[in-house]
């Protein structure tokens, strides 16, 4: 293995992930496929994707020796579905080329015989559901429902998952694939299926690269753990300063409003985290009132008179009261068509709901705790970690088991420390690329790191100033840990300001090729 | 439990009406009461002047002229029972005490501190505030908003706005995980802060005043509201006597130091995990002392952000408040520094302050406040309708000042230039920050060659003057019977604000009118002649087709159909009496004209769109509006035109400003982008993530 060369291949210009990593040795050839997705929404993902996998088949000559999906999110893996007669169903006699898949790696979170598995795929499930609710609820909100009131930039939050519903999710028709539908076709196709664990030490075939399995973890605190801790005991690039921007007051308040959400979609509130057919607590919204229940008195039901008769006999004093609030908030038949409108433009109540879309996104980015995350050992004992979206809790559990090496066992520090090339998590987002647990442990001078994002686009997407991919913070921190060798998906490294003011050696910049055409791909020689 | 108090009471004559309702409220938040040191000064009294015979009765809700509570709280279904400010229990004992878990103490706290900021706005612009007209007609068609409606529990998380679209102030309440020094956390209302409440109706008050002010056109629109509305809440803190007596004893006079006084929502600033308020008057300034003092390291204290590199609205605005505050101080320590001398204190904390030093140093900070404030809140009758920047604001409380009180023996307005100069806030277009230099300048009679006549600037305006009305009258006039009160019985119960608005309403009419139409030939100039030399005076087109990318009337009414003209907006047409300090007094005519024009992302098809007919509708695909036109005051004692402070249609290099700012900076374009900015709320009390 004197002659092997290991080359890193990123796919740019896009949202999502999609990465090889390209092996050859003497007359031998391997490639892998880590990821293959592109956001939702993005205009002419089909044509793109479809670029991408015919680069993917010229690559790999028509064979993948390994695949490697790292969690449920079509940003990683929607190009399987918009690519599908390539890898699936290939339709007799067509002139399209055949992608084989030799091997597939998943994570033990797809294993179908495993009871926390099963039991995490149907949270998960029913975490879904709520969402495509939500977003249902809002694209075709009933009159009289607070959807119909909601102001409609604060929702932007769900257009994401609004598009799912129209194209990966409309079966009929559209032709397209759900991911879960992807993870059983890419199962079926692979000739050999491997489950991995936390802590397994596993050989790519081919070309063998040692590779260690550090997440996800089988410890579901740390699976449900997605925002860092607050105050000194934060784990990521976050100024604690941010304040309102401070992720954990998000949370509290989205925990206040989490029942009453799902109350408004007509669930439990301990529907998502309930087992199967189990009993329920039957509390009304009125119980999450900050008052006392002498103060609770006056439903807004009761108050529109719509579904609910009123259940006692009212005072005259509350009968009143629920009649001035009748005529002051709704308005009555006696007003005018001007004055009515009036009432209704000046309702509020929808505006709470702002919290939905963000509800959503929290929902949502559990998945992205569950993913692969792989450290690969090359020749000269360097790792190349690819951390996926592992996000807070994914990375804690690094550090949670030993891996064994030979002889040796190696901590999650050890290979941390000896990281030369680092995908970074989650499109450079806040809570995906940890500080001391994490990128302060990468400590060798020649780091490279690499990030699929595309900043303008992240930047549309959500609600105010959208997306920050990559968070300022952790780009500034990333750019000293590697030193300005900080690889974008969404330009050129040699066009990039960013990296200008570091000396960069002219070994680096060899080993990096941004020559491709229409900058399809980036690639840089990490071995060899 | 409510109840509705008897509208005409028999009362015996002698009986007269009291002068202030007193209502009970915290003067701070919630927090100060729960801490020794604070607890004795937070419980304090609101003073409102009672409602006059020409006001609505105060009725439930609390619902007056000016506002509407309505506590309804949409995600836990409830409606919370009104408050009856006139129940005798209340009356007896200024209102309802102190307590958070009321909800209708929540109602009469939100209620008094907006009431409270309103009347200092009203006594700074010597007329009635009113609210920023609806999108349509509104109320009962008469496109007027008569009440700001609040809602003070509207939401379930950290944060509160004023939301332009519902004419509304919405105040979220939350429970933090727990606080940062591991106390129970417990459940914060945004509408028990003083600060926030006042910060709020202050968007709602600027709103209303200069509806274009939420155009976000460049970085320091928002911003100005953000910091506009932080200042008007901090001045506000040293109208309470007693708490301030009490800070200025524990702080030895200084208003330099960070505490209640200095700070800003402290309540919900700890609850969202901060070591102390939201944000600081100072936080600025004392860094950048430091930094002055060689004491600051880059890695212990954050370099103070470059105003050119601030675009958050909040983080913005702070320059603008800092500025402010810096000269407020400065005004304060200017006036006091004899009184520390006379009494011989050290101002060291520990020694003893004398009670009398004490007080007087209250009620100097008390009137330096309340100056300041006037002359902050004057300001915005002079700023241009839109588009301006903070510099500019700078120029309009220069001139605004310097109009009323020629006289400035205590250098107000050079504390506050040199507070502007200090943050790095840029006034282009003039040679130095020196007061003289700052002010707009007068109307250059030689521009407008055409529109002198025999007295030169006063008659520029005198055609319309004679249409207009200057105060409600009584009795019926020339056919226009529908804003005067026909009658004598109709004198004793008619409301003053809602007739006012009427006039308003009738004199932007008017003053619209007279822009549309053609004027009247004189001095041997033709009226096309007098037409485009106005056109150059306010900066829009009124009759001239030659830029197509200005919006045109729909409705060309009075060039016969089938004809175009430029649509020309008159917002506001407002009548200020001031009173400055010497007793002098300035009577003015404000008028603002705006106009709108299409920009286009790309610059040659902006070409293409000006050099080609005019459009009513927007053009097809991505565009934004550029705004344009014209401040226009004038002195009512001989009808001059004093100033016209104005931004000019086609200034393209404006427009190519205002396009780059949209294209680059992400923030514009969350706000003002899109097209459409329906469903936005560009006031939330912190940024959303």
């Amino acid at each position: 293995m004197d002659d092997l060369t290991v080359t890193v291949r990123m796919y740019r210009r896009l949202l999502g992930d999609c990465f090889m990593i390209i092996l050859a040795s003497g007359e031998k050839k391997s490639s892998i496929l880590i990821d293959f997705g592109i956001l939702q929404g993005t205009p002419d993902a089909a044509s793109r994707m479809k670029a991408v996998a015919d680069d993917i088949f010229k690559v790999s000559g028509g064979k993948l020796d390994l695949v490697i999906a790292t969690h449920e999110h079509a940003d990683h893996l929607s190009g399987f579905g918009f690519a599908r007669e390539m890898f699936f169903d290939n339709p007799q006699n067509a002139h399209v080329p055949q992608i084989e898949i030799a091997n597939l790696w998943l994570a033990w979170t797809e294993k179908s015989d495993d009871e926390q598995a099963k039991a995490l795929l149907q949270r998960f499930d029913k975490r879904r559901d709520v969402v495509r609710r939500l977003a249902a609820g809002v694209a075709a909100a009933e009159e009289g429902t607070p959807f119909a009131m909601a102001p409609s930039l604060a929702l932007d939050g769900l257009t994401g998952f609004l598009e799912i519903d129209e194209t990966a999710f409309g079966v009929a028709g559209a032709g397209r694939l759900t991911i879960r539908e992807t993870f059983d076709k890419l199962k079926a196709a692979a000739l050999n299926t491997v489950h991995l664990e936390p802590g397994d030490a596993v050989q790519t075939p081919v070309i063998p690269l040692k590779t260690f399995v550090l997440a996800p973890p089988r410890d579901e605190k740390l699976l449900f753990k997605d925002l860092p801790s607050k105050g000194s005991d934060a784990e990521t690039y976050l100024d604690p300063r941010d304040g309102e921007g401070g992720a954990s007051v998000r949370q509290s308040a989205l925990a206040l409003n989490e029942p009453l959400l799902l109350h408004a979609l007509g669930l439990s509130e301990s529907y998502i985290d309930e087992a199967g057919g189990g009993e329920t607590k039957s509390r009304s919204p009125s119980d999450h009132s900050p008052f006392s229940p002498s103060d609770r008195k006056i439903e807004i039901a009761e108050v529109r008179g719509i579904g609910k008769t009123t259940k006692r006999a009212a005072s005259a004093s509350i009968v009143e009261t629920q009649r001035w609030c009748r005529e002051r908030y709704f308005g009555t038949a006696k007003d005018t068509k001007a004055v009515a409108s009036e009432k209704l433009r000046r309702r509020i109540d929808g505006d709470w709901l702002a919290a939905a879309g963000e509800f959503a996104l929290k929902l949502d980015s559990d998945t992205n705790n569950s993913s692969l995350v792989l450290a690969f050992e090359l020749p000269d004992k360097t790792f190349m970690l690819f951390a996926a979206d592992a996000q807070v809790g994914n990375w804690l559990s690094w550090h949670n088991q030993k891996y064994a090496d030979g002889d040796l066992e190696l901590s999650a520090k050890d290979i941390l420390n000896r990281v030369r090339f680092y995908k970074v998590g989650h499109h450079g987002s806040h809570n995906a690329t940890m500080d001391k647990q994490g990128l302060a442990m990468m400590s060798r001078n020649d780091l490279v790191a690499m990030v699929s994002t595309d900043e303008t686009f992240a930047l549309k997407q959500g609600r105010g100033g959208g997306w920050l991919m990559p968070n300022p913070r952790v780009k500034a921190a990333l750019l000293a840990a590697t030193k300005g060798r900080l690889v974008r998906g969404d330009r050129k490294w040699s066009e990039d300001e960013d990296v200008r003011s570091y000396p960069i050696s002219p070994e680096f910049k060899k080993r990096l090729d941004e020559t491709a055409e229409n900058d399809l791909y980036v690639d840089y020689r990490i071995f060899g | 439990m409510p109840r509705f108090f008897p509208t005409a009471p028999q009362r015996p004559d002698w009986m007269r009406r009291p002068t202030a309702r007193r209502l009970r409220v915290y003067a701070f938040d919630p927090r100060a009461s729960s801490m020794l040191d604070t607890a004795v000064m937070n419980d304090t009294v609101i003073e409102l002047p009672w409602e006059t015979p020409w006001e609505d009765e105060i009725s439930l809700g609390p619902t007056n002229d000016y506002l509407e509570v309505v506590d309804i709280d949409p995600a836990c279904g409830l409606f919370y029972a009104p408050l009856d400010l006139n129940d005798p229990y209340l009356l007896a004992q200024d209102g309802l005490p102190p307590e958070e878990g009321r909800p209708q103490f929540h109602q009469q706290m939100v209620f008094a501190v907006a009431m409270k900021t309103i009347r200092s706005f009203e006594r700074a612009l010597g007329r009635t505030i009113l609210w920023a007209a609806p999108p349509h007609k509104g109320d009962d068609g008469t496109g007027y908003t008569r009440r700001l409606r609040i809602y003070p529990h509207a939401l379930r998380e950290p944060n509160a706005y004023y939301s332009p679209d519902k004419g509304a102030l919405l105040f979220g309440y939350f429970k933090p995980d727990r606080t940062p020094g591991g106390e129970q956390a417990e459940w914060v209302f945004t509408c028990l802060s003083q600060d926030i409440i006042a910060h709020e109706t202050t968007h709602a008050i600027l709103h209303g005043l200069q509806p274009r002010t939420i155009d976000a056109s460049n970085p320091d629109m928002l911003a100005f509201h953000e910091g506009f509305a932080d200042i008007v809440a901090l001045l506000q803190h040293f109208t309470m006597t007693d708490v301030l007596e009490h800070q200025i004893e524990s702080s030895a006079g200084s208003l330099r130091i960070n505490n209640l006084m200095t700070g800003l929502a402290a309540q919900f600033g700890v609850a969202t995990g901060r070591n102390g308020a939201l944000r600081y008057a100072l936080a600025m300034i004392k860094k950048e002392g430091e930094i002055q003092q060689g004491q600051a390291t880059s890695a212990t204290v954050t370099p103070v952000s470059k105003l050119e590199e601030t675009t958050e609205p909040h983080a913005r605005g702070q320059f603008l408040v800092a500025a402010i505050f810096d000269a407020f101080v400065a005004i304060y320590e200017r006036r006091t520094g004899d009184l520390f001398r006379l009494a011989r204190y050290s101002g060291t904390l520990g020694d003893n302050m004398p009670p009398e030093l004490v007080k007087r140093l209250a009620k100097e900070a008390g009137k330096a406040a309340e100056q300041v404030m006037r002359m902050c809140v004057r300001a915005i009758d002079y700023l241009p309708p839109v588009d301006f920047t903070f510099g500019e604001y700078l120029r309009a409380l220069i001139t605004a000042d310097t109009d009323l009180v020629p006289n400035d023996p205590l250098r107000y307005r050079v504390a506050i230039a040199e507070g502007f100069r200090k943050r790095g806030i840029q006034v282009p277009g003039c040679i130095s920050y020196a007061p003289e230099s700052l002010m707009w300048d007068e109307p250059d009679v030689e521009e407008i060659d055409a529109l002198k006549s025999a007295d030169d600037m006063s008659g520029l305006f005198a055609d319309v003057l004679g249409k207009l009305k200057f105060t409600v009258g009584f009795g019926r006039t020339s056919g226009n019977s529908d804003y005067n009160s026909g009658s004598e019985t109709a004198v004793a119960s008619r409301n003053l604000r809602k007739m006012t608005a009427e006039v308003v309403q009738y004199n932007q009419l008017e003053i619209w009118k007279w822009l549309e139409m053609p004027s009247t030939p004189r001095n041997g100039k033709t009226s096309k002649q007098i037409d485009r030399a106005w056109e150059r005076l306010l900066g829009v087109r009124m009759l001239s087709c030659d830029l197509g990318s200005v919006r045109h009337s729909r409705s060309a009414w009075k060039h016969g159909k089938g004809k175009v003209s430029p649509a020309v907006e008159v917002h506001s047409a407002r009548v200020a009496r001031r009173q400055g300090p010497d007793g002098q007094e300035l009577h003015q005519l404000i008028v603002q004209v705006t106009q709108a024009r299409f920009g286009l992302y790309d610059e040659s098809e902006q070409k293409v769109l000006d050099d080609g007919p005019m459009h009513a509708e927007p053009p097809k695909g991505d565009f934004f509006v550029f705004r344009g036109g014209a401040t226009i005051i004038v002195d009512l004692r001989d009808g001059r035109v004093r100033r016209v402070v104005r931004k000019r249609i086609d200034d393209d290099e404006r427009l190519q400003r205002q396009r780059a700012f949209l294209v680059g900076d992400p923030v514009g374009m969350a706000v003002a982008g899109k097209g459409s900015g329906r469903g936005v709320e560009p006031f939330a009390l912190v940024h959303r993530c």
